[in-house]
């Protein structure tokens, strides 16, 4: 039996349909009239942040990087990698591993039902050797070894550990070395038979397809696989403090200018749907009027040579977590610091006029539209907001609606010293 | 020009070129500026479209500039320069969202159009009439940032290198972005008339893709850049003179320089005379395709999957100069054995040795490309302009099918055209001989 929910937008003239199979599985279809490319993700709600939890009454704990792991193993061929099955059939293939999120990819402009079907089929045919398993802890080491050597990415990571208390997302998504050598296959084999189950995962496609051609192959594709009743999971996370664990962290590293990322926990979480949806939209209207290449903060300090075109923000946010991070080079940390913090205290106090307020929802509703011309952008955006309870199509017109109020609020609430905390990386 | 845009004359040497397509949600429009490139100019070209997009005689200061494009709902304004042979074009491009769907007025397209010609004709100016300095001064300061940048990206060095060696002297080794030594000497007052003479008489393409009304944006485009301007000069073909003279000799010319590099970078410069609208250029195009383009093709499969000697390894036309470039990274020692293994499988496909499914996954790969390039305006523009500096009335359409008809003799006679011109190593500094 089919259950099918219809999403529509009249406003950007856009459809999407998501129905659920039998076995479990979501199977959501976008078609985009008059492209070329087709693109469909196949996508498990299982991140980093999941290596504690219950099925059916019983407690596991799980290395660190186990979620990332899985999809580097899931990603393997009999004889190779799944990319070459793939470019065989003339299609792109990758995956990916967020806190939230695991998802199998592909990209095409034609032969696209064989590509799904590839898809489905290994995405649900797990083969876990010990030889396999060991050979990958090697591979997995030497990325994240890499990643350790990045200024870019150890200044974000130290942000995040200074922000969060106990919270799993503290820890890089990758795992550490020690955690990803004590991965077993028995221990990935629960880990798939836990969150891989169909009724958890969701398989969107975009392009110029019939939703129906889709999911009727989808189906038949799972009647394949025997899946039994869905495992009752239960994901377990610590009491996480409102406040911040740390309030400065720095290291020196070989960078020719110092790197400064700093944060601000937000005190306000803990709900999903519509809610967050406007809390999201709130806030990037504020961190807009506040940092944006427009507002007078920007201007001045680019102007004193404090931040330069490295200067980048951005709002992070799940159900029980959310923190607004800014970050760039700069020749002076405290000043980078110190302008940033005086400009915010400004804002709190004298508030965005009126003209900038409307200028920004403009700002956002554009910018937010031209993401609809990319089926990329659409499947990522999509996804995010989908398993979260949110609807992306209503992201332009809650854009419009914001309200001065809710934007102050904002400001008073997360803008404040009791929530930020500073992380650097100087010169050696 | 065809490639499905739909062209047609301004006043002044300005031509406009429309593309409707209403499966995108924003419209865009490309002003490409054509620049003969010469080692007087080329600097002062990469430098003019940074400064004017920092503010215009009506919206002086760049944070208001900013402003007004927030306004516009977030239409964006880029601007940057690209080489075509010894052609120099200056790009500002302007993307608005198409009205109906943020529920503004009729007439933002036409504000984003103005904005644009402003950007380009109307600049900020001091009290003395020139670019105002403190924008020429910071933007100086920026395109000296960027071009001491571009030596972190070792193997795009590698093949500026490798033109200037197969191009000595010549302009169209010229790097797009000029010299830093230029830098110094560029006043606000000489730069404000090398873009008055260059913006007053050269010809300029307008490029509109998207979700529009072809008749309004005629009427938009026409009368927003209704300019009085002299006689546009079209500068030289981008293909022609200078850059068709072969290096004199027969000799393979090889060139090893050292640098602090974590691995080697090797560029072999290919000469196959063979331009975009040559009667043989899609043979080429193919030739290409089973030689190196894919990863399916013989230089990723031999060199890398079979032997395992470079970490990457591709090869690459040149429409303008006529040319096949391949690049690889590879081990310090690797060199001679690298160079060995190209030319062996250029032979093979010189010799016919391409398997049936070679040939149909090229073909197959060449047609998903081809059917790509609908998806994204920036290729479709890209295409237009080459096919516009080669002076060709070619489509996208036109080489996809001629592409698709392109057989393995075809590929042997075009494969028979290339000849190795110079090999370009750039290894660490104790020396080829150790091993990296």
């Amino acid at each position: 039996m089919r259950v099918e929910t219809l999403t529509r937008s009249e406003l950007l003239e856009e459809v999407v349909a998501c129905h659920r199979l039998g076995c479990g599985l979501e199977v959501c279809v976008y078609p985009k009239p008059g492209f070329a490319k087709k693109y469909a993700l196949l996508a498990t709600r299982y991140g980093s942040n999941d290596t504690r939890f219950r099925v059916n009454g019983e407690e596991a704990m799980t290395p660190a990087g186990i979620a990332h792991f899985l999809e580097h193993k899931l990603f393997e061929a009999e004889d190779g990698s799944i990319d070459d099955v793939f470019a065989r059939q003339g299609a792109y293939s990758n995956a990916f591993t967020n806190y939230t999120t695991t998802a199998y990819l592909f990209s095409c402009t034609d032969g696209f039902e064989t590509s799904l079907k590839t898809l489905v089929d290994f995405v649900f045919s797990p083969r876990f050797t010990y030889e396999g398993v060991e050979r990958e802890k090697g591979i997995i080491e030497q990325e994240i070894r890499m990643n350790q050597d990045q200024p870019g990415w150890q200044v974000v990571s130290e942000l995040i550990r200074s922000l969060f208390h106990f919270h799993p997302a503290r820890e890089d998504v990758a795992g550490t070395v020690e955690s990803v050598r004590s991965i077993d296959v028995e221990t990935l084999r629960k880990c798939y038979n836990t969150f891989y189950h169909p009724s958890n995962m969701t398989l969107f496609a975009i392009g110029d397809i019939s939703m129906q051609q889709v999911v009727d192959l989808v189906e038949q594709e799972m009647e394949r696989f025997r899946h039994g009743h869905a495992p009752v999971v239960e994901r377990v996370r610590p009491d996480e403090p409102v406040t911040v664990a740390r309030r400065q962290h720095s290291r020196k590293m070989m960078v020719s200018r110092p790197l400064v990322c700093m944060g601000y926990k937000d005190p306000d979480v803990g709900y999903d749907g519509e809610r967050l949806a406007r809390k999201v939209v709130t806030a990037e209207v504020l961190l807009s009027m506040l940092v944006g290449r427009s507002s007078q903060l920007f201007s001045q300090l680019y102007a004193e040579g404090i931040i330069d075109n490295s200067f980048s923000w951005d709002y992070s946010f799940d159900r029980d977590y959310a923190f607004v991070m800014f970050d760039g080079r700069t020749p002076d940390p405290q000043a980078f610091v110190d302008g940033l913090t005086w400009g915010f205290e400004r804002f709190r106090t004298k508030g965005p006029d009126a003209e900038a307020l409307e200028r920004t929802r403009r700002f956002l509703m554009g910018t937010w539209l031209k993401e609809f011309n990319s089926l990329e952008a659409i499947a990522y955006q999509y996804l995010d907001y989908h398993f979260l309870g949110m609807n992306l199509f209503r992201r332009l017109e809650m854009a419009a609606a914001v309200t001065r109020e809710e934007v102050m609020a904002m400001a008073e609430n997360l803008l404040i010293e009791e929530n930020k905390s500073v992380s650097m990386v100087l010169p050696a | 020009m065809p490639s499905g845009f739909r062209t047609m004359h301004l006043s002044d040497g300005i031509d406009l070129h429309i593309l409707v397509d209403r499966k995108f949600k924003t419209v865009g429009a490309t002003a490409v500026v054509h620049a003969h490139i010469s080692s007087e100019t080329v600097t002062k070209n990469a430098l003019l479209p940074r400064v004017l997009r920092r503010g215009t005689e009506r919206i002086p200061e760049t944070m208001d500039l900013e402003r007004r494009l927030e306004e516009l709902y977030g239409a964006t304004l880029d601007v940057g320069v690209s080489k075509k042979g010894t052609r120099h074009l200056l790009a500002f491009h302007v993307e608005v969202a198409e009205a109906r769907y943020v529920g503004a007025g009729s007439q933002l397209f036409r504000a984003a159009v103005e904005l644009l010609r402003d950007v380009m004709l109307r600049p900020a100016r001091g009290a003395d009439g020139a670019l105002r300095h403190d924008y020429v001064a910071q933007e100086k300061e920026n395109l000296r940032r960027l071009i001491e940048s571009l030596i972190d990206d070792k193997q795009a060095w590698a093949m500026r290198r490798c033109m200037e060696v197969m191009f000595p002297g010549d302009d169209a080794a010229l790097f797009k972005y000029g010299r830093v030594e230029d830098i110094e000497g560029i006043s606000p007052a000489e730069l404000s008339s090398w873009h008055q003479e260059l913006f007053g008489a050269a010809p300029i393409d307008i490029f509109v893709v998207g979700n529009c009304d072809e008749e309004s944006v005629v009427n938009d485009v026409g009368e927003v850049f209704s300019l009085n301007r002299a006689v546009a000069k079209l500068p030289p073909a981008a293909g022609a003179a200078g850059t068709s003279q072969a290096r004199d000799g027969e000799k393979v010319n090889t060139v090893v320089e050292t640098m602090d590099v974590s691995q080697g970078h090797l560029v072999m410069g290919y000469r196959t005379g063979l331009r975009l609208g040559d009667a043989d250029w899609p043979a080429m195009v193919v030739t290409d395709g089973v030689f190196g383009r894919y990863s399916h093709s013989k230089l990723f499969q031999v060199v890398r999957e079979r032997e395992a000697l470079a970490y990457s390894v591709w090869s690459a036309l040149d429409p303008t100069r006529g040319l096949m470039l391949v690049s690889a990274g590879v081990d310090f020692g690797a060199r001679e054995k690298c160079v060995e293994l190209v030319e062996g499988q250029l032979r093979a496909v010189k010799a016919g040795q391409v398997s049936a499914e070679e040939l149909d996954n090229t073909l197959r790969g060449m047609a998903r490309d081809f059917a790509l390039m609908s998806d994204h305006p920036g290729s479709l523009v890209d295409f237009a302009l080459e096919a516009k500096v080669n002076e060709v009335d070619l489509g996208v359409e036109d080489l996809k099918n001629a592409v698709a008809k392109v057989t393995l003799d075809g590929i042997v006679h075009a494969a028979s055209r290339a000849r190795l011109d110079t090999v370009y190593f750039l290894t660490h500094k104790e020396g080829p001989a150790s091993e990296g």
